[in-house]
């Protein structure tokens, strides 16, 4: 049975390799890395060290070259792409820089659909989407499509699409990359309006403003791990 | 102007040669589309469009007796009849007669028989053409009955005299008369009525005036085609009024041989009509099938364009940033579309050369002026039209839509999931539309397929398996009293001679005479029933006549269904004996048994004798395999023994293989004898069925082209929509969506628009189904089963046509997600 202090996220020896022809790259070595849920980190590091990447592998959408990784006490690194997206419907958020609405789904739909993938019934799903709008302070514009919102509120959209699903880990790319300092602002707030509900967010940034907001910065350089601020929990 | 258009040719010319793939498959689709429709133009164009062969073929009409009361609309017509147009229809400038007969020609080579025709001396000036050699006939020709002269065909000119000159002024031996070859037709030249595998050879001059009963002077002995030639300004209608003014004053005149419960009047058509009317329908049929598989082609290659007008999105976009004008730039894009159609116009065209030859020969069987089927200059215009309608057709939209590129969008490339809205709603419009097509051309062939089966599974009454057939044709000179064959007694010495010889022939089990074999056409005869008087002796009962040797249902396995089979040899004259077929039993004797009931025949000079019934059997389909049994009866050949009889052998093995041995029994019999259409009767009946067979196997080849080039359309915009939506998709593919999710995502998106399509393709084919309702056998055309199957199989293929993509969907890495686009 797993402790109260046990992480929420342990990644140990992770390592990712990918090889193009006679070239193999080593984008992440040896990894070691606990989150614990409420936790507000931040990846940083210069463009190529592997944010990206770690990113991904902690959102499942890629699955490491080597070592494990145990999301809220399950062994999720060899899973196979049917049961990874199964996690990723229940226990995982995504935030992107590009906001990553679909255009041709209204507000609503864009909100509703991992809860779609998750198999909820509609009432059930109507509520958390109206519930999450309501957060983010766009319930208005639930009948709304993207093209018709600005850069801030399509990125305020993309939050309440993670969290509706009440997601164990919101992970974060870049969330501020695509908007002006303004809308920025307000999403960075958002994230820690979100992070003071007992939210916890894993965001890449590079941008030097937001680490501040953060409670720990995790830095990548040639894609190994050098951080700073940490409370690097030892885990028995 | 010159130098720009050559620019954009080289520029389009570039662009295509660096994509190979896209040009290919554009040029190969087009070459489908113009191809076939350039193929079944030349037919259409060969039999329906192209004036006939005649000096002012459009004042040229064909007349012909209807009798409403028999259901008969093309009756021939006598020679006093003949004489009343040419003298009582004023719009008429002059009428001419033919009557076909066979003739045999018995010197330089094996004796052959030949399609012939005497012909009033007027002939070859009412339809306007002059003899190449020698001279027309004259009045005075046909010496008050039929002439010693003829004038012959270019073919048989060529085929027989080799080509001889000289042959003009011999004479050769016809029918045993020796007749004088005064005249020698054009190539080309055909009788307007012939068939294609019967032309017209020999004509020779006969008097119509002949006032002779025993001649052709009797009114009811109907055997004249006539064709008339309107005078300058008349028209078809007023020809009619006064041949309907004369048809009511002929009722009054003769009223024993037009009573007016009989319902016979005089028609008028135009000539070309009369010759093509029958085949208009399925050639229309046939040339809106193709359209059809034109127009889908043109929705693939339009779908191929809008996707690499997408591509070329940029390129265009930069051009016009930097000042091109969208006219200059449509104009471009548009010498690209005209430049792929005339590439694949000339694929097409080569296409089409070979399959108007393979048209042609699978034509002749029964289309008429099937030889005449090529390609000339107006398939040629009508091919170059083709090219540039189908050009602008699948190239403006695209074009339109190309020139004016959001360049904002473009040149930050900064465009989202799907492309541009009506692109996206143009190329659903497109898929919709081919399945809408395909399913009313797939419709229309799976009707003609269930169809064809019923009728091919339609019982012809007799067992046609190892039967083989043929005809001769006695000589008739024309003073008969010379003839070899001139007696009943000679003609049945011949034909009794020449069975026994047939039934010598090792792996022959049996043989037998019929005066007509099944499907070759109608015998009519009147007769009385004995104890059941009739006043007026034109409406007396009338049933198909057969003359046969007592054999013949044995022969031909019909089953006797009551009585006895036909006494063998106690067939004379002063024994006779008839059969009567199940539906004239029921027809005349409604339950009760006609076996020992007499009737009497009806000829043309007077009344036949009294024939006994000796029994019934089986209805053997006589008109044709879609038309319901005749009534029929049956007599011995020993009482009227023709000039032409058609003999049928029944062999243990393959008939075709015995056919040399078979004719040459015959001919042992009478070495100039020619014997004729010497054939299975399984290829009989498949030829019965030709008409059938050629549309149901062109629709059906249209109809799979259709099937493929949906399919590949639906495939197409799939697959282009699906590469298009790749980051949509990871994205989906990050929130939690497997790959179920994304395959129902892919497939739900493609038949949406082929369920649709399938619901607009079941309406037209409903909508359209009265087309082909005249080709139709046994089958209703809106037959619900023909439609589900129909529907199901293009829903199938679509099915897969869209499961392709949506594998290949399921494919995407989700890590796409976090990359920029």
């Amino acid at each position: 049975m797993a402790l109260a202090i046990d992480p929420l996220i342990r990644l140990q020896g992770i390592s990712k390799i990918f090889h193009t022809e006679d070239v193999e790259t080593h984008a992440l070595s040896r990894i070691d890395l606990a989150i614990r849920a409420g936790e507000y980190v931040a990846i940083a590091g210069p463009s190529g060290c592997g944010k990206t990447t770690l990113l991904s592998i902690l959102g499942l959408l890629d699955s490491p070259s080597e070592g494990s990784y145990v999301l809220a006490g399950e062994p999720v690194a060899t899973l196979s792409p049917g049961q990874r997206a199964r996690v990723r419907s229940r226990a995982i958020g995504f935030i992107f820089q590009a906001f990553n609405l679909i255009g041709d789904l209204n507000v609503f739909q864009n909100v509703e659909l991992p809860l779609k993938y998750r198999g909820l019934p509609t009432e059930q799903r109507r509520a958390a989407v109206h519930e999450a709008l309501e957060r983010v302070g766009l319930l208005h514009r639930i009948h709304h499509f993207p093209a018709q919102l600005s850069g801030g509120q399509q990125q305020r959209v993309a939050v309440a699409r993670a969290v509706a699903g009440k997601p164990l880990v919101l992970l974060a790319d870049e969330p501020t990359g695509n908007l002006d300092s303004r809308n920025g602002a307000q999403v960075m707030d958002l994230l820690g309006e979100l992070h003071a509900g007992g939210a916890t967010i894993v965001m890449v940034t590079h941008d030097p403003r937001y680490l501040a907001q953060v409670r720990r910065t995790v830095h990548l350089f040639d894609g190994r791990l050098a951080e700073r601020g940490s409370l690097n929990l030892e885990v028995a | 102007m010159l130098d720009a258009i050559g620019r954009d040719l080289r520029f389009a010319a570039r662009g295509l040669w660096r994509s190979p793939g896209f040009t290919a498959i554009t040029v190969a689709t087009l070459a489908l589309g113009i191809g076939a429709n350039t193929a079944i133009f030349s037919v259409v164009n060969a039999v329906l469009l192209r004036p006939l062969a005649y000096r002012d073929p459009a004042q040229l009409v064909a007349l012909r007796g209807v009798v409403e009361v028999r259901g008969l609309d093309d009756v021939r017509n006598s020679a006093p009849e003949y004489e009343d147009y040419r003298t009582e229809i004023p719009a008429l400038a002059d009428v001419a007669a033919a009557w076909p007969i066979n003739i045999n020609l018995t010197e330089r080579g094996d004796p052959e028989r030949i399609q012939a025709s005497v012909v009033s001396s007027n002939y070859f000036r009412v339809l306007g053409t002059a003899p190449a050699l020698g001279r027309d006939f004259t009045p005075d020709d046909d010496q008050g009955r039929i002439g010693y002269v003829a004038i012959i065909s270019w073919e048989l000119f060529q085929r027989r005299f080799g080509g001889d000159r000289s042959v003009v002024g011999k004479t050769v031996r016809l029918d045993d008369d020796p007749m004088t070859i005064v005249g020698v037709m054009p190539r080309g030249f055909r009788h307007p009525l012939e068939t294609s595998t019967s032309p017209m050879e020999v004509w020779a001059p006969v008097e119509l005036a002949n006032t002779d009963p025993q001649f052709i002077g009797d009114r009811r002995a109907r055997v004249f085609e006539v064709i008339g030639r309107l005078k300058p300004g008349a028209t078809v209608a007023e020809a009619q009024s006064q041949l309907d003014a004369l048809s009511r004053q002929l009722g009054s005149r003769y009223p024993d041989v037009y009573p007016a419960a009989l319902g016979w009047r005089a028609a008028v058509l135009p000539l070309s009509e009369r010759v093509v009317g029958n085949v208009r329908p399925a050639l229309l049929v046939l040339l809106g099938a193709v359209a059809f598989v034109l127009l889908i082609g043109c929705a693939n290659v339009a779908n191929l364009m809008l996707a690499r007008a997408t591509g070329r999105g940029r390129e265009i976009a930069i051009r016009t940033a930097l000042g091109g004008d969208r006219l200059r730039l449509m104009r471009q894009l548009l010498t690209e579309s005209l430049l792929l159609a005339a590439l694949g116009g000339a694929l097409g065209l080569l296409l089409a050369v070979w399959g108007t030859s393979a048209l042609g020969r699978l034509a002749t069987l029964y289309l008429p002026r099937a030889q005449t089927i090529a390609i000339d200059g107006p398939v040629l215009a009508f091919t170059a039209v083709l090219i540039l309608v189908t050009g602008v057709a699948f190239g403006l939209f695209p074009a339109l839509q190309a020139s004016r590129p959001d360049l904002q969008d473009v040149l930050k490339d900064s465009a989202k999931g799907s492309a541009g809205g009506a692109r996206t709603r143009m190329r659903a419009v497109l898929v919709v539309a081919e399945v809408a097509v395909a399913l009313v051309l797939l419709a229309g062939a799976g009707l003609l397929l269930r169809s064809f089966q019923r009728l091919v599974a339609v019982d012809p009454g007799f067992d046609p398996q190892r039967l083989l057939t043929m005809q001769v044709w006695l000589p008739v000179p024309n003073d008969n009293a010379k003839g070899r064959y001139a007696t009943q007694q000679q003609r049945v010495g011949f034909y009794d001679r020449a069975l026994a010889a047939v039934r010598q022939v090792s792996g022959v089990t049996g043989a037998a005479l019929v005066s007509r074999l099944p499907y070759s056409g109608r015998t009519d005869s009147r007769f009385k029933i004995e104890g059941r008087p009739v006043a007026d002796a034109q409406l007396l009962p009338s049933a198909e006549l057969r003359l046969v040797s007592p054999d013949y249902f044995r022969t031909m396995a019909i089953p006797v269904l009551q009585g006895e089979a036909m006494p063998d040899g106690a067939d004379s004259l002063s024994s006779t004996y008839a059969m009567v077929n199940r539906t004239l039993a029921e027809r005349e004797w409604k339950g009760e048994s006609p076996v020992g009931r007499r009737i009497q025949l009806q000829l043309f000079g007077g009344e036949g004798p009294w024939v006994t019934i000796v029994g019934v059997v089986n209805d053997v389909r006589q008109g044709a395999p879609d038309q319901p049994p005749l009534p029929e009866f049956y007599v011995s050949y020993r009482l009227f023994a023709g000039q032409q009889m058609s003999l049928v052998a029944r062999t243990t093995g393959d008939p075709d293989a015995l056919a040399d041995r078979i004719v040459g029994a015959i001919r042992s019999v009478d070495p100039t004898q020619p014997v004729f259409g010497v054939t299975s009767m399984d290829r009989l009946l498949a030829n019965a069925e030709a008409e059938r067979r050629f549309s149901l196997l062109l629709l059906s080849l249209f109809a799979a082209i259709a099937l493929l080039l949906s399919s590949l359309g639906i495939y197409g915009v799939m697959a282009y929509s699906t590469s298009q939506r790749r980051h949509e998709i990871g994205i989906r593919m990050a929130l939690g969506a497997a790959t179920p999710d994304v395959l129902r995502l892919v497939l739900r998106q493609g038949m949406r628009l082929v369920l649709i399509g399938l619901a607009i393709g079941l309406f037209g084919a409903w909508a359209l189904s009265r087309v082909l309702a005249g080709q139709l056998y046994g089958i209703s055309a809106r037959d619900p089963i023909t439609y589900a199957a129909v529907a199901t199989l293009l829903g199938a293929v679509a099915f897969a046509a869209t499961w392709l993509p949506a594998r290949r969907a399921t494919r995407v890495d989700p890590m796409i997600s976090l990359r920029s686009e």
